[in-house]
């Protein structure tokens, strides 16, 4: 896996976090895990990539993060609508930054949303993927990268 | 195809053109007769005035006598005499002989001579009976009419000569009943020529209908023909069609004609919406239908190439091998947000019309599982030429002991992927972090040189690198260790590899040692149990070697069984720092070790005793060089962990202490086997965490020792490890 290909998903996250969420986010040491769901902390937003390389990118976050960062955007409707919008709207900014950064080697695809488990999202079971810590706040969410 | 066409159509073209024919031949033969309809009327007509004429003669005749007799003027009489004369035997001369003659209406008509032997007989009767008349008036029309009263008139000798001629006459017509048989004669001439007319009237009817009804025929022939084969054809185009249908409905290739705007044509197969999973492709752009689901380099590659058939004269084979198309990755979006992936390859044909493009002839194959398979090929291959590198590598390995490595460096992996995993914000945390993973990695590099396992050293010290220049960094963040986590997936992956291999090179010396069998599946029930010294005697050697040294090892109670399970990992690991240390930094080159009055030969002695119950002892002790007190003194101040007033007031004991220090190191450069300063680092740090306590002695200039206790193991607790 490249460096800078990783970064460019990185990057996406914590734009959105310096340019929406009003506070940088912190990222913390990326790690490897060989089960997704794992991972997973109730609101999903999922990214499929393809091309150069082939996966998906989840940006997933806890319930009170979203609501915090909905609060944060002058939206006082928390409910759980507003929050899949939340979550896909920030997985919405990771991909716009890959398709502008990766140009034509990849095909980036609209994210989807999933509460809860991944049960329908197939992550071949053989890939490790990295996780990326984010701590916005102090609320922690987490970037999944799985591309082959 | 024009010679198609008129084999196709001569038919049809024979039939109009006989059509034509006989219509162009009945109307010259109307034409002609209604012409010669004209000339009969004509002729009726004179013979009619013939009848009246002979009639009128003989009247004038006797009005003339009359005339003379009575004493009355004769002019007028003789004069219509005269005329019906001239106008009876020009008309009768041009029956006989054919010639011009005045006509009812006073103008000049020509007819011709009669033919036939019935109107001839008629002719020559009427000659018979006119020529005594015609001679008996020639006196009397030779007779000047110039005198007016007839009362001298026929007191005069002419008047009484032509009393006589016209007394002569009238006999000559009476006579035999000339002149009733002249009238009958004219009469009949009218009748056979009114005859003749509607004879020939009849004759044009027949011929019109004759050729009307073969018009006719000739149209229902056209006609029948032509239903006929606009039938056939028109059988033969729906079943060309049906034919074309099935072919399209059934075959597996999309098969498409693209027009020059690069437009997919109205008939495509049935294949091809399969293919690109969309209905109505007919008349889509090909560039459009490709966008989305290809990227834009490709797009572009695409465009150009097409272009190039419908551009000048193209080398179809030419192009042919330049086809960027013929393996296409395109990527579907599904209702998941994943993509699904096929391959398809294109092949395009140009269509030639009059030795012009038209169109292009696309065929389409989805190509996938083809794709797959050659994939699948190149990646078997390559594997194996990895494997074989890496059979090459682990080979001279004994294979429990590659289990027991890999199962080791797999736990080393884990905790260090732990270490990542465990939340950290600030500096001191993340180098703590870094210390951390480098004992790890440092354990795994030198496990693996003792095996001799190149590959993973190599990986394992690109790790120990990357984490020394993370080290040296005045910041750090959380993802500057990304890297480290990618650097730590290949070396994953990599031991990942080494373990099939080895399972499968176990699988193999089963096969062929069947007698074993039993014995390898318990081996592989229970932890693996090695023989330490054997690894370390391996190290030693490659240490050595490496290094232009030569060393003898000798090992006691370090054989699997003597050593506490609980502390067979920690035990080999020292020991491999140690004999990694020793050979680098204690062990001389054999010259030196000849001017020191020393054998060649180093030698290290490594033991593991029991205490008498008390726990246990693990020496290291080799007759190298002893260590250089002052050095480290030097380095220590160097390097900051001390001060030069601190290292005056410290004693030789804890001058020694120093060497454990993480990152202290006397090595000038830095090797796979040295100069980080990280081994007595992880000697230090396994001995605190097994509780136990280490001792250092040396002796300049011959030897080195490290005395270790550690405590006595719980019966339950050894048992359970």
């Amino acid at each position: 896996m490249d460096e800078t290909d990783l970064q460019v998903f990185i990057q996406g996250a914590t734009h959105f976090f310096s340019h929406m969420g009003g506070e940088q986010a912190q990222i913390g040491t990326p790690y490897l895990a060989s089960n997704c769901n794992s991972e997973i902390k109730g609101f999903t937003g999922i990214i499929g990539v393809t091309g150069k390389r082939k996966g998906s990118v989840y940006f997933t976050a806890p319930p009170v993060l979203l609501k915090v960062l909905l609060m944060t955007l002058g939206e006082d409707n928390t409910d759980h609508d507003n929050m899949c919008d939340m979550v896909g709207e920030v997985a919405n900014v990771i991909s716009g930054n890959a398709r502008k950064e990766f140009g034509s080697e990849f095909l980036v695809s609209v994210p989807i949303v999933v509460v809860g488990r991944l049960d329908k999202i197939v992550v071949p079971p053989e890939l490790r993927s990295f996780v990326v810590p984010i701590t916005w706040k102090s609320y922690d969410a987490s970037l999944v990268i799985a591309l082959e | 195809m024009g010679a198609i066409n008129s084999g196709k159509y001569r038919a049809i073209v024979i039939s109009i053109a006989l059509f034509i024919v006989f219509d162009a031949g009945v109307l010259i033969m109307n034409f002609y007769i209604a012409n010669q309809f004209a000339h009969d009327a004509v002729q009726v007509n004179l013979a009619g005035r013939q009848r009246t004429l002979s009639q009128r003669l003989l009247k004038a005749l006797l009005q003339t006598d009359n005339a003379l007799g009575s004493g009355n003027v004769i002019e007028a009489p003789l004069n219509e005499l005269k005329t019906s004369y001239h106008t009876f035997d020009t008309t009768l001369t041009a029956f006989n002989k054919g010639g011009s003659v005045m006509g009812a209406d006073g103008e000049t008509v020509t007819i011709p001579a009669m033919e036939d032997p019935h109107g001839r007989r008629l002719l020559t009767e009427t000659f018979e009976a006119w020529l005594p008349l015609k001679e008996a008036l020639q006196p009397i029309l030779a007779f000047d009419a110039q005198i007016e009263l007839s009362a001298e008139l026929i007191m005069t000798d002419e008047g009484a000569e032509l009393e006589g001629d016209l007394f002569h006459a009238i006999m000559t017509a009476t006579k035999d009943k000339r002149n009733a048989r002249l009238l009958d004669l004219t009469n009949s001439l009218t009748v056979h020529l009114e005859y003749e007319s509607s004879r020939r009237a009849m004759r044009l009817r027949v011929i019109q209908v004759t050729g009307i009804c073969l018009a006719l025929i000739n149209f229902f022939v056209i006609l029948f023909h032509f239903i006929r084969n606009l039938n056939k054809y028109d059988a033969m185009v729906e079943n060309a069609k049906k034919e074309t249908d099935d072919i399209l409905e059934t075959v597996n290739e999309g098969l498409f004609l693209l027009d020059s705007e690069l437009r997919i044509g109205s008939q495509h197969s049935a294949a091809l919406t399969g293919i690109f999973r969309r209905e109505n492709l007919a008349g889509v752009n090909l560039i459009d239908l490709l966008r989305g689901i290809v990227p834009e380099t490709t797009l572009n590659v695409a465009r150009d190439y097409i272009s190039l058939f419908f551009g000048q004269r193209v080398n179809q084979n030419l192009v042919d091998d330049l086809n960027p198309l013929n393996e296409v990755e395109v990527h579907f979006g599904s209702e998941g947000s994943q993509f699904q992936t096929r391959f398809l390859g294109f092949e395009f044909r140009r269509v030639l019309v009059d030795d012009e493009l038209s169109h292009l002839l696309v065929t389409v194959n989805d190509i996938t599982d083809k794709v797959a398979l050659e994939r699948e090929l190149q990646e078997s291959r390559a594997r194996s030429t990895e494997q074989l590198d890496m059979l090459m590598d682990i080979l001279h390995i004994e294979p429990e002991m590659l289990t027991d490595f890999l199962c080791s460096s797999e736990r080393a992996l884990g905790k260090i992927n732990s270490i990542l995993r465990r939340s950290a914000r600030g500096i001191e945390v993340y180098k703590a972090k870094l210390d951390q993973i480098f004992r790890e990695v440092h354990t795994v590099k030198g496990e693996a040189s003792a095996l001799g396992l190149k590959s993973v050293q190599s990986y394992a010290h690109e790790l120990e690198d990357l984490i020394a220049e993370i080290q040296e960094r005045s910041s750090i963040s959380g993802s500057d260790f990304l890297p480290l986590t990618i650097k730590l997936d290949e070396l994953l992956g990599h031991i990942q590899s080494v373990r099939e291999l080895v399972a499968r090179l176990i699988d193999f010396r089963t096969a062929f040692d069947r007698s074993r069998i039993a014995e390898v599946a318990d081996e592989r029930r229970l932890a693996p149990r090695t023989d330490l010294s054997a690894l370390l005697h391996n190290l030693a050697e490659n240490v050595a070697g490496e290094q232009g040294k030569r060393v003898n090892l000798h090992c006691v109670g370090l054989e699997g069984k003597h050593v506490p399970e609980i502390y067979r990992g920690p035990i080999k690991d020292m020991a491999v720092q140690f004999i990694r240390n020793g050979i680098s930094h204690g062990i001389e080159t054999a010259d030196e070790r000849i001017s020191a009055n020393k054998g060649q030969v180093g030698r290290i002695a490594m033991k593991f005793i029991p205490l008498n119950g008390k726990g246990f002892e693990f020496s290291y002790r080799d007759d190298g060089r002893g260590l250089d007190m002052e050095l480290i003194r030097k380095t220590a101040v160097e390097k900051g962990f001390v001060s030069a007033d601190q290292i005056g007031t410290m004693d030789e004991r804890s001058v020694m202490a120093l060497i454990f220090h993480r990152g202290f190191s006397t090595s000038s450069k830095v090797t796979t086997d040295a100069g980080r300063g990280i081994g007595m680092d992880v000697v230090r740090n396994l001995v605190n965490e097994l509780n136990g306590r280490v001792r250092v002695s040396t002796a300049r200039g011959e030897f080195t020792q490290f005395k270790i206790t550690l405590p006595a193991v719980p019966t339950d607790l050894d048992q359970a490890a």
